[in-house]
């Protein structure tokens, strides 16, 4: 097991290489300029050359490449044109609501999704199972934004219930923090509960249907029980896939949401970034976020040798 | 010629009484003290180095904390704020600034001749507009602790709104600071202004509290002059790009204030008794601004026939909805300004298809593509530009629409061979030697003698001949046509009932604002 996880950790060094090229080239090759946009709309092409040079701009893609690798094979993924501070930095201070978001978005999808993917198994073909696929449907139609805006202006604004907007970091109340990511983790987890169902139902028909469930279900047992301890259990291994997928999606999804919900997360900040053609920052966090997405998928793979004793690496 | 504050005229104080009445606070009730107030920004500003950001937010946000010199009451004139009086002698040549004694830095540093000297040092080698002044200045001196001495190559009248002006502001910052920060922002925001800078956490909030040493002019607050003491305790400008977000949350009461709501809100707003709505005016113009450098619209014949196709009425509505948000106004001041003309102004709005084409074939137009460079990031440029080339195209024109977001736009329109006009909009300002495309630096290039000899003579002219002269310019923006103003427009802000005590204005000054709890 030991090997095949430092394998996966060394096969993630070509994967980041190839992701620093193509996002240093892809940022750098589109056009804008962050000096102009720094410096607003009366500066003078003096000016906006001043401090394009300061900034290094000025000089071949090459080197900028080069200079910008180097420091990144230290460690270092520089400083943020716009924010005067490092990247990493940057990052770390926006990852918490994130992070909160993603977790509390996945739990959403999950809490939704699998249950529904269970009873429209159970009760295939019936109209509960029509029910939860129509709502799952409907519910992955729905783009985020839209729901969010929808639960802002009833929860918010006319219930008065919940805050429409910001963040407060869990340091400051776990429950001020809940309160905040309420909404937000429900328009970004609800579209994402989907496919969990769908997978979740089709994983656990293949299930239903093998003698062992049957010959559980001869045995007296309760459908309660077969279904959640024996059937459940072995449909885990795609369910546990398509989770770290969603999780990965979710991290996608949150830049839209956190715009929406104005949460100062890596979402947002990457979000502006593109706008402000902060070039240090878009490469850091989509390398951050390519790390993460490898790491993920290494802890899923790592997790079927827990779910399914069979699988052995 | 010697001119002293202290020696204005009754008529002209009358007048300006008159002006601060009528632009009097959105609601008038006893103001109270206290509380937290907090502002919905459209964004988060690069730094807050007033003297070289350009953009209105940083403006907005370090105006509470940064002062200048002078500063703009109601009517536009310019007022002392960290001068105490001042002298203009040598025909124009010599101005001896008095400073204000007392005037505390909130490092508790008194603000003396030297700070002002390295604050004006540093604005003129590093701001745009103080870049402009410093053409004309010889040398900044400190004959004494509170006296300063601005010597000039040749007369710039203009100079005093160039230092009252907070867009770019000569902003006087401690020696130390001013000295050490060359071309990069500050490391710390010391300024003497009515709120001090305490917490800027990144995407989420600028705090800035009470100065409880600040040194207030004793006159009332009138416009951005006079008495700057704050109600509030705390100011918040809390980043929102997104606006439906910024209504939700004042509506909701997440936040208190908030600026550049959708101006198609404005019907469903009005109803809302959970919020006011504020319309400011003067607010800007929206603009369409040529390559006078190279290609297609070089030919002053071509620029001439794209302003006379142009039907501002329809331009405008399709960029701003209701005629509550928009005013078809030639001049490029609004009336009851001392810069309003009308010289000029029957070339704007012609909707004359026919003259359009006579002027194309007379520049011997040959159906050579019109390169019109916009962007979807301001949806009102955006369809500003959709219903302009909409026209061109009927007077004949071969438009090609390059819709970019807003970096490329700012990048692309530095470059002479990348355009032949692009769209963008001009706030407000005070005085007209403020607007960008004067400059023959400025992208566009308008850089042509008879303009520079009149542009010359409006920057060395007298204060009281100055405006004459600005309709000398104005007529040459009408028949040189370097830029075509659509027309101007307002902005739509919204705020919670509590938010009281507010003068509308392009840079929203919260030290008038108190919150009704």
């Amino acid at each position: 097991m030991e090997r095949y996880i430092l394998k996966r950790v060394l096969s993630v060094i070509p994967v980041l290489l190839v992701v620093a090229v193509v996002v240093f080239a892809l940022i750098h090759l589109t056009a804008g300029d962050p000096a102009g946009i720094m410096l607003g709309d009366n500066a003078t092409p003096e000016d906006i050359a001043r401090l394009r040079a300061e900034l290094g701009l000025d000089r071949p893609l090459i080197t900028q490449f080069w200079i910008w690798f180097r420091n990144l094979l230290r460690g270092d993924l520089g400083d943020s044109i716009f924010l005067h501070r490092p990247v990493l930095q940057a990052i770390i201070e926006r990852a918490e609501p994130t992070l909160m978001l993603t977790a509390m978005s996945l739990l959403v999808a999950v809490l939704i999704g699998v249950p529904t993917g269970v009873i429209s198994a159970v009760k295939r073909n019936t109209w509960v199972d029509r029910l939860f696929l129509t709502t799952g449907l409907l519910g992955a139609s729905i783009p985020s934004f839209w729901l969010g805006l929808g639960l802002i202006y009833v929860f918010a604004v006319n219930l008065a219930k919940l805050p429409s907007a910001g963040y407060q970091p869990i340091a400051d109340g776990v429950w001020g923090c809940l309160r905040y990511l309420i909404l937000p983790s429900l328009a970004l987890g609800f579209p994402n509960s989907a496919l969990i169902t769908r997978i979740t139902r089709s994983s656990m028909l293949d299930v239903l249907d093998q003698d062992y469930v049957r010959v559980a279900r001869a045995k007296g047992l309760s459908v309660n029980k077969v279904v959640l301890k024996h059937a459940l259990r072995n449909a885990l291994v795609p369910i546990l896939t398509v989770v770290g997928l969603t999780f990965a999606t979710l991290m996608g999804g949150a830049v839209v949401t956190e715009t929406v919900f104005n949460i100062p997360g890596v979402g947002r900040l990457v979000v502006q970034s593109v706008t402000r053609r902060d070039y240090p920052v878009i490469q850091g966090i989509v390398l951050v976020i390519a790390s993460l997405y490898v790491f993920i998928n290494l802890v899923v793979d790592v997790l079927y040798t827990v779910v399914d004793p069979r699988i052995k690496y | 010629m010697t001119r002293r504050h202290a020696g204005w005229t009754s008529i002209l104080l009358a007048t300006v009484l008159a002006l601060f009445m009528a632009l009097s606070p959105v609601n008038a009730a006893e103001p109270k003290s206290g509380g937290i107030l907090r502002f919905a920004t459209i964004g988060e500003p690069p730094s807050l180095d007033i003297q070289v950001v350009a953009s209105d937010l940083v403006s907005t946000i370090a105006q509470h904390i940064f002062e200048t010199l002078f500063t703009f009451d109601s009517s536009f004139d310019v007022v002392p704020l960290l001068a105490e009086d001042y002298t203009i002698t040598e025909n124009g040549t010599l101005y001896t600034i008095k400073l204000r004694q007392g005037v505390l830095f909130h490092n508790g540093k008194e603000m003396t001749s030297a700070d002002v000297v390295a604050s004006l040092n540093r604005w003129k080698d590093v701001s745009s507009r103080g870049k402009i002044a410093g053409d004309y200045i010889t040398s900044i001196t400190a004959p004494d602790k509170y006296t300063v001495r601005l010597k000039l190559k040749s007369p710039f009248s203009p100079l005093l709104s160039f230092l009252a002006f907070q867009n770019t502001a000569a902003a006087i910052y401690p020696k130390e600071i001013a000295e050490t920060a060359g071309v990069n922002p500050p490391k710390e925001y010391i300024g003497t202004g009515p709120y001090v800078f305490k917490e800027w956490r990144p995407d989420v909030y600028i705090r800035v509290t009470k100065n409880p040493n600040y040194a207030a002019r004793t006159e009332a607050p009138n416009g951005f002059g006079g008495n700057r003491t704050g109600y509030v305790d705390e100011i918040r400008f809390i980043p929102v790009p997104e606006v439906a977000t910024r209504i939700a949350g004042v509506q909701s009461g997440e936040y208190d204030f908030a600026d550049q709501i959708s101006t198609d809100q404005y019907a469903r707003l009005k109803n809302d008794k959970k919020i006011q709505t504020i319309i400011v005016k003067p607010y800007g113009f929206g603009e369409l601004i040529f390559n006078k450098t190279k290609g297609l619209m070089s030919n002053v014949k071509m620029r001439q026939a794209a302003l006379a196709a142009l039907d501002m009425g329809e331009i405008m509505q399709a960029a701003y909805g209701t005629p509550d948000f928009y005013d078809l106004e030639g001049s490029f001041y609004p009336k009851g300004t001392i810069w309003y003309s009308s010289v000029g102004t029957s070339n704007y709005n012609q909707k004359d298809i026919a003259k359009a084409k006579r002027l194309m074939q007379e520049a011997g137009y040959k159906g050579e593509t019109f390169r019109v460079l916009t962007s979807m990031q301001y949806d009102y440029l955006y369809k500003m530009s959709l219903v302009a080339a909409d026209q061109w195209e009927k007077a004949g024109f071969k438009v090609e629409l390059q819709v970019v977001d807003w970096a490329t736009l700012v990048q692309r329109r530095a470059n002479p061979d990348q355009y032949d006009v692009f769209v963008t909009s001009h706030g407000f300002v005070p005085d007209p030697s403020l607007i960008t495309f004067l400059s023959s630096q400025y992208a566009g290039w308008w850089a042509d003698a008879t303009k520079e000899s009149v542009l010359n003579r409006f920057n060395s002219a007298d204060v009281k001949t100055r405006s004459g002269v600005w309709g000398e310019l104005q007529n040459l923006i009408y028949e040189q046509v370097p830029a075509i103003k659509t027309g101007d427009f307002f902005n739509l802000s919204i705020a919670s009932p509590k938010f009281q005590g507010y003068v509308p204005s392009v840079w929203p000054a919260l030290w008038t604002v108190w919150l009704d709890r």
